[in-house]
C-alpha cells in the first residue's frame, strides 16, 4: 500500500520577475515501510521535493497524496496535525528550542500531540526509551549547547520518532556530520525503518542511500532515474556491493 | 565596501533596526521633554514671581478693621524700597450671582475680592503670556485656576451686587494671579474696569463696610521692615511674606512634583528600555562579527562598522525624538500648570542637549557591547551568534516534570530561561504602574474624607457652606450656639438625629515671651475640645486652655504648659496650652480654642463649615437621601455635600491630581502597548528559526500566538503583583513628604480604592499588554514551517 503518492508535482520560484521552475511534473509513490533516498547535484530540487510532498511547502502544481488525502489542499491547520502526529521531520541542522533540555524537545511534540493524549509521566516514559534506544540516555538533562553534534542529531530523530508518526521526512539528516556519527545516525534510521516506520530522505551521500531500499534520481527538478535497491540486510559486505552497484548506476545517471 | 555591508544589513535587518530607531526615537523624545521639564519646574516659582513682579511682601487691609494711615507708615518706614497698593471690595458668595443656571462652587474660598483696573500694582499674566494692562467696561478677569473650577467660559456673565449697586459683567477671560492666585491661599479676585469699580465704591457706606487694600511692598531688608510697618501689619487681615506666598503654592508644587516623578519614570522606561534594545540587536550581529573576524577583518575596522550603523541609527532618532519633545512636553506641562506658569524657556538649549545626550549613551552602550569583538575568537562569536546564547545553563524547568500545560509552560519557560530579558520588560511596567497607583491611592485618600482631621476638623458626614455672616456680631456666639441648636431640633423632628457644629474663624495677634505673630485661631460651636485630633499632650479641658499646631508652637517657640496671650477687641486673654494639633489649613498654622471661650465673634473672619454628624450611624445611602432633605428643609444653606466631598473641596488638588491619574493611565497603556510592540516584534525577529521549528513539528499558529501573548501577560502579572506589593509603602515614600510640607506631621492613613486598585488598573494594563502582544504575534503566521530549512 501506497503511503504517499506524488502526481504531476511542479513548483516553481518568482525571483526578480524570473520564473524558476524548480520541480518540473514529478511522479512517483513510496510503499508503506520503503526507506526511499532522493539523490542529485546541488540546486536540482531535492530539497524542494522533500518539503513540497512533507506539506511544508505548498506546491505550484500537482497532488500529493499521504495516506489517501491530498495534502496540497489542506489547511493550515489541518497540515500542522498532520505534520503533529503522522509525520516526522529530521533537518540537516539540528535545531532545537534552546530554552528547553534535550528530553524535553524530544517529549514536546507529544504533549501536544491529540492523537496520543497520554499522562506527562508516560510521554517521559517514552521519551527516555527512544533515548535508550539511540544511546543518548545520559544527555537529557543536557542543554543543546552541551552536547555533540551526533548527539544532537540523534535527540532531533527520538522527537521526530516520539509521535510514533507513519512516515520521517529526512533531509541531509548526516550532512552536518563526521563520518563515526554520520554511521550512527543512518543506522538508526534502518532499524526504524526495519521497525514499520517509512522513511524519504534526501542524501549527498551514496553510503547512506546505499542503505535504502530505493533510490531517485533527481536532475533540475525532474526524476531521471529511480534504482530498486531491496532491504538492506545489515552485513558490511552487502553494503559494499550495495554501494558499487549504486555508485554505478549514479555514474550513469551523470553523477 | 564598509557601507555596501552597511547598507545590506540595514536592509537585511529591517525588524530590528526599525525597531531599534522608534526606541531612539521614544528615548529621546522622553529625556528631552522629562529634562527640559524639571529644568522648568524647579525653577518655575521663582520665574512666575519675576514675570509677575511678586512683592516682596504683602499686607490686605480692611477698612472697618482699622485705622492706620498705611501711606503714612510706609513713607516713614526706611527699609521700604517701594511700594504698591490696590483698593479692593470684599464680597461674598452671595454678591456673585451667575447667569449660568448651574451652580458655580465657590464655597471653599476664604475672600472674594472685587477690584480695578486702575491701580494694578503687580503683573497680571494673560493666557497668551500678555500682561492684562486695562479691563473694557462691563467685562471682567479673574484668577485662571479658579474660572476653571467655577467652569467660568469667556462670554459667560455675571452680576455683582454690593452695597446696593448691581452690575453685570462679562468673561473676557483669566489671569495669572501670582500673589494671591494658588488655590492654598483661596482668594478670588474679580478685576473690573475702573470705572464699573467707582459705582460700587462710591455707594454710601460701600468703602467703610466693604472697603480694603492690597498692599505690595518691595524691601531689601525683611527683618527691618516688618518692625517699621507693624501698625499695618497688626491691623491687617492677612500679611504674608514671598517665602509665605510661595509656600502657598505647595498645593500647585505637589503638581509639578507629579511632574517631576512622571518625568523621572519616563527617562527611567527610556533608558532600561533602550539599553536593552541596543544589547539585544548586537548580539544580533555576533555571527556575522565571527565570519568578519574569521576572514581578517581587524577588531577597530568591525568595531568602527557597527559604530557607525548605530550612530547613523541614533542621530535620525534623536533628531526625531528631539522634534516630538516640544509638543511632548508642552502637552505634560498644560496638564500641570493651571495656576502657575511653568516656562520652557530653556526648552530648545536643554532638548537639544538631551538628544545629544542620548546619541551619547547609545554610542556609550555600543563602544561597550562591541567590546567584545576584541576578546572573543572568531568561532566564539560565529557560535554566539548561531545560537545567540552564552554557554551556560538556560533550561531550568523541566517540562517532563511540570503539571502546566505546554503553552503556558513554554512561556513561562521562556520567563524563567531569560530572566534579564523579560526582567526588563516587567520593570519597565512596574515603574508605570507604581506611577498610575501611587495616583490612584493620593486621589483616593483626598477623595475619602480620611483627611478631615488634618484639615483641623471634627468627625461629620455632611457639610455646608454656614451662614458665617450672621454671626460675625457681639453675641455672635450665643446666636450661632442656638441656631445650630435649632437645627439639631428640627433634624431630630425629621428622623435624622444628629450633632450640628460650626467652626468660626479669626486672626489675631497672638504671643508668648517676645514673640508675637497674626495667627488663625478656630474655635468650634457644637463640639467637644475632644473631638479632635491632637498629637501630642491632652485637649483643652476649660476656656483658658489652647491647642497649637507644631507650626504655631514652633514660630511663638512655645511649648505644652506655656501660656500665651491673644490679643482680642476685649483685651489680652491668657491661655495654657495643653496639646499640639497637626493641621493642614492655612499651610499649617492654627490656635484652637476650648468651645466654653467667649470670644467676641465680632472679630471672626468667617465661618468654615456648618457641619453635620448623625448620631444613629446612617449608612451611605442613608446620607444621601438626608443631604437632599436637609437641602429641602434649609435651602439657604449653599452646597450641601458629604464629607468625601468637602475634604476633597477643601484639599484643592484633588480634581487636578484626578487629572494627572487620567493622563497616567493614558501614558501607561500606550507605555504598555509601545513596549509590548516592540519587545515581541524584536523577540520574533530572534526567534524566527525557533517558531519556524515549531511549526515543522507541528505545532497550530493559535499555540504559538498563545506562547507569544502569554509570555507578556504572566511578566505583566508579575509586575502587577510587585507594583501592588510597593504601591503603599512607595505612596508613603513619594506623597508623606508633600503632607508633611502642608502641615501633617502624623503618617498618613492612605485610603485605596480597591476596585480601582486591585481590579481595574491591573487589567487595563494587562488587556493593554495581552492585546498587543497578542496583535503583534500573529505575525508569526508569515513564518513557515519551510523557513527551519533557511535559519541562518
Amino acid at each position: 500500500m501506497n503511503i504517499l503518492e506524488v502526481k504531476d508535482l511542479c513548483k516553481t520560484y518568482v525571483v526578480n520577475k524570473h520564473q524558476n521552475n524548480v520541480l518540473k511534473n514529478i511522479n512517483f509513490t513510496i510503499g508503506e515501510g520503503e526507506m526511499v533516498a532522493v539523490m542529485g547535484p546541488s540546486g536540482s530540487g531535492k530539497s524542494t521535493l522533500l518539503y513540497a510532498v512533507s506539506g511544508m511547502d505548498d506546491p505550484t502544481a500537482g497532488k500529493v497524496g499521504f495516506c489517501g488525502k491530498n495534502i496540497a489542499g489542506m489547511g493550515e491547520k489541518e497540515l500542522a496535525d498532520l505534520r503533529l502526529d503522522e509525520m516526522g521531520f529530521i533537518f540537516q541542522q539540528m535545531y532545537m528550542l534552546k530554552n528547553l533540555t534535550i528530553l524535553d524537545n524530544i517529549i514536546l511534540p507529544a504533549t501536544q500531540s491529540k492523537k496520543l493524549r497520554e499522562p506527562r509521566k508516560e510521554t517521559v516514559r517514552r521519551g527516555q526509551d527512544l533515548m535508550r534506544r539511540l544511546g543518548i540516555t545520559d544527555i537529557a538533562g543536557n542543554d543543546i549547547n552541551e552536547v555533540s553534534g551526533g548527539q544532537l542529531q540523534r535527540a532531533c530523530i527520538c522527537r521526530s520518532m516520539i509521535n510514533n508518526p507513519r512516515m520521517i521526512f529526512a533531509d541531509e539528516p548526516t550532512g552536518a556530520l563526521n563520518r563515526a556519527s554520520s554511521d550512527e545516525v543512518i543506522n538508526e534510521l534502518l532499524s526504524l525503518n526495519r521497525d514499520g516506520t517509512t522513511i524519504m530522505c534526501v542524501t549527498h551521500d551514496p553510503k547512506v542511500a546505499a542503505k535504502c531500499s530505493r533510490v531517485l534520481y533527481i536532475v533540475d527538478g525532474g526524476i531521471v532515474g529511480e534504482k530498486e535497491m531491496g532491504h538492506f540486510g545489515g552485513g558490511d559486505k552487502e553494503l559494499r556491493d550495495r554501494q558499487r552497484e549504486l555508485n554505478n548506476w549514479l555514474m550513469e545517471q551523470g553523477w | 565596501m564598509f557601507w555596501r555591508i552597511l547598507k545590506k544589513d540595514l536592509k537585511r535587518k529591517k525588524a530590528m533596526n526599525v525597531i531599534l530607531l522608534v526606541f531612539i526615537i521614544l528615548a529621546s523624545m522622553f529625556v528631552s521633554s522629562g529634562v527640559n521639564n524639571i529644568i522648568s519646574v524647579t525653577t518655575a516659582l521663582d520665574d512666575y514671581f519675576e514675570m509677575a513682579d511678586a512683592p516682596d511682601y504683602l499686607a490686605v487691609t480692611m477698612n472697618k478693621a482699622g485705622t492706620v494711615d498705611v501711606d503714612e507708615v510706609l513713607y516713614s518706614a526706611t527699609s521700604v524700597k517701594s511700594f504698591g497698593k490696590e483698593k479692593i471690595l470684599y464680597m461674598d458668595s452671595d454678591s456673585i450671582t451667575f447667569e449660568d443656571a448651574e451652580s458655580k462652587n465657590v464655597t471653599n474660598l476664604s475672600f472674594i475680592f472685587l477690584q480695578s483696573d486702575g491701580d494694578m500694582s503687580m503683573n497680571y499674566i494673560l493666557d497668551d503670556g500678555g500682561i492684562l494692562e486695562s479691563v473694557k467696561s462691563g467685562e471682567f478677569y479673574m484668577t485662571a485656576g479658579m474660572a476653571e473650577d467655577i467652569g467660568l467660559a469667556i462670554g459667560d456673565k455675571i452680576t455683582v451686587k454690593l452695597g446696593g449697586v448691581s452690575c453685570s459683567f462679562t468673561f473676557a477671560g483669566g489671569v495669572k494671579d501670582a500673589v494671591l492666585g494658588s488655590k492654598g491661599i483661596g482668594i478670588q479676585r474679580y478685576i473690573i474696569s475702573i470705572e464699573d469699580f467707582e459705582k460700587f465704591s462710591s455707594a454710601e457706606n460701600v468703602e467703610q463696610f466693604y472697603g480694603g487694600e492690597l498692599v505690595y511692598i518691595r524691601t531689601s531688608d525683611m527683618g527691618k521692615m516688618l518692625s517699621e510697618i507693624k501698625p499695618i501689619i497688626d491691623s491687617a487681615l492677612l500679611t504674608g511674606d514671598k517665602t509665605t506666598i510661595k509656600f502657598s503654592y505647595i498645593f500647585d508644587m505637589m503638581l509639578v512634583g507629579l511632574l517631576l516623578a512622571v518625568s523621572l519614570i519616563l527617562i527611567a522606561v527610556a533608558f532600561v528600555v533602550l539599553r536593552f534594545t541596543i544589547v539585544f540587536t548586537l548580539s544580533e550581529e555576533f555571527r556575522e562579527i565571527g565570519v568578519m573576524k574569521a576572514i581578517g577583518i581587524c577588531n577597530r575596522k568591525i568595531r568602527g562598522l557597527y559604530l557607525s550603523k548605530y550612530a547613523a541609527l541614533s542621530v535620525i532618532g534623536a533628531v526625531i525624538g528631539l522634534a516630538l519633545s516640544f509638543p511632548f512636553g508642552e502637552m505634560l506641562v498644560s496638564v500641570f500648570s493651571k495656576s502657575i506658569i511653568i516656562n520652557n524657556r530653556n526648552a530648545a538649549f536643554a532638548n537639544i542637549i538631551c538628544a545629544v545626550l542620548i546619541v551619547g549613551v547609545i554610542m556609550l552602550f555600543c563602544y561597550g557591547c562591541t567590546g567584545k569583538v576584541g576578546k572573543m575568537a572568531p568561532i566564539d562569536a560565529v557560535r554566539n551568534g548561531q545560537t545567540g546564547e552564552r554557554f551556560h545553563k538556560k533550561s531550568i524547568m523541566s517540562l517532563g516534570k511540570s503539571k502546566l500545560p505546554e503553552t503556558p509552560f513554554l512561556a513561562l519557560n521562556d520567563i524563567v530561561s531569560s530572566s534579564k530579558r523579560f526582567g526588563i520588560i516587567a520593570l519597565a511596567f512596574f515603574l508605570c504602574l507604581s506611577l498610575l497607583l501611587i495616583l490612584s491611592v493620593t486621589v483616593s485618600t483626598l477623595k475619602s474624607g480620611a483627611l478631615a482631621s488634618v484639615l483641623g476638623l471634627a468627625d461629620f458626614d455632611l457639610s455646608a457652606k454656614g451662614k458665617g455672616m450672621e454671626f460675625m456680631t457681639e453675641d455672635g456666639h450665643e446666636k450661632l450656639k442656638e441656631y445650630l441648636s435649632d437645627m439639631e431640633e428640627n433634624l431630630a423632628q425629621n428622623d435624622m438625629p444628629a450633632r450640628c457644629m460650626q467652626e468660626m474663624m479669626f486672626k489675631l495677634p497672638v504671643s508668648y515671651g517676645e514673640n508675637e505673630s497674626s495667627i488663625f485661631i478656630y474655635q468650634g460651636t457644637g463640639t467637644t475640645a475632644d473631638m479632635y485630633e491632637y498629637i501630642e499632650g491632652t485637649p483643652p479641658r476649660s476656656a483658658d486652655e489652647v491647642a497649637l499646631t507644631r507650626l504655631t508652637a514652633n514660630k511663638l517657640k512655645a511649648d505644652i504648659g506655656d501660656t500665651i496671650t491673644i490679643k482680642t477687641i476685649d483685651g489680652d486673654r491668657k491661655f495654657m496650652i495643653t496639646a499640639i494639633f497637626q493641621s493642614m489649613t492655612n499651610m499649617g498654622e492654627g490656635v484652637r480654642l476650648h468651645e466654653d471661650e467667649e470670644i467676641g465673634y465680632i472679630q471672626a473672619q468667617g465661618a468654615i463649615f456648618t457641619l453635620i454628624k448623625f448620631t444613629d450611624a446612617p449608612d451611605k445611602k442613608e446620607i444621601a437621601r438626608r443631604m437632599e432633605k436637609i437641602q429641602e428643609l434649609y435651602p439657604e444653606l449653599d452646597n450641601v455635600r458629604s464629607c468625601a466631598e468637602c475634604i476633597s473641596d477643601q484639599l484643592k488638588v484633588t480634581d487636578a491630581v484626578d487629572t494627572i491619574k487620567q493622563m497616567v493611565v493614558v501614558l501607561t497603556i500606550i507605555l504598555a502597548v509601545l513596549i509590548t510592540v516592540l519587545m515581541e516584534r524584536s523577540f520574533i525577529a530572534r526567534e524566527q528559526g525557533e517558531i519556524a521549528l515549531m511549526k515543522a513539528i507541528g505545532t497550530r499558529n493559535g499555540k504559538i500566538y498563545t506562547h507569544h501573548t502569554l509570555r507578556f501577560v504572566f511578566v505583566g502579572i508579575m509586575a502587577i503583583i510587585a507594583a501592588e506589593l510597593f504601591a503603599l509603602p512607595l505612596t508613603h515614600l513619594s506623597i508623606d513628604p508633600i503632607f508633611k510640607m502642608m502641615g501633617m506631621e502624623l503618617a498618613v492613613n492612605y485610603t485605596i480604592s480597591p476596585f480601582e486598585m486591585f481590579l481595574v488598573f491591573p487589567l487595563v494594563v494587562l488587556a493593554a499588554t495581552a492585546i498587543s502582544a497578542f496583535l503583534t504575534s500573529l505575525y508569526t503566521k508569515k513564518i513557515k514551517a519551510l523557513d527551519t530549512a533557511n535559519i541562518e
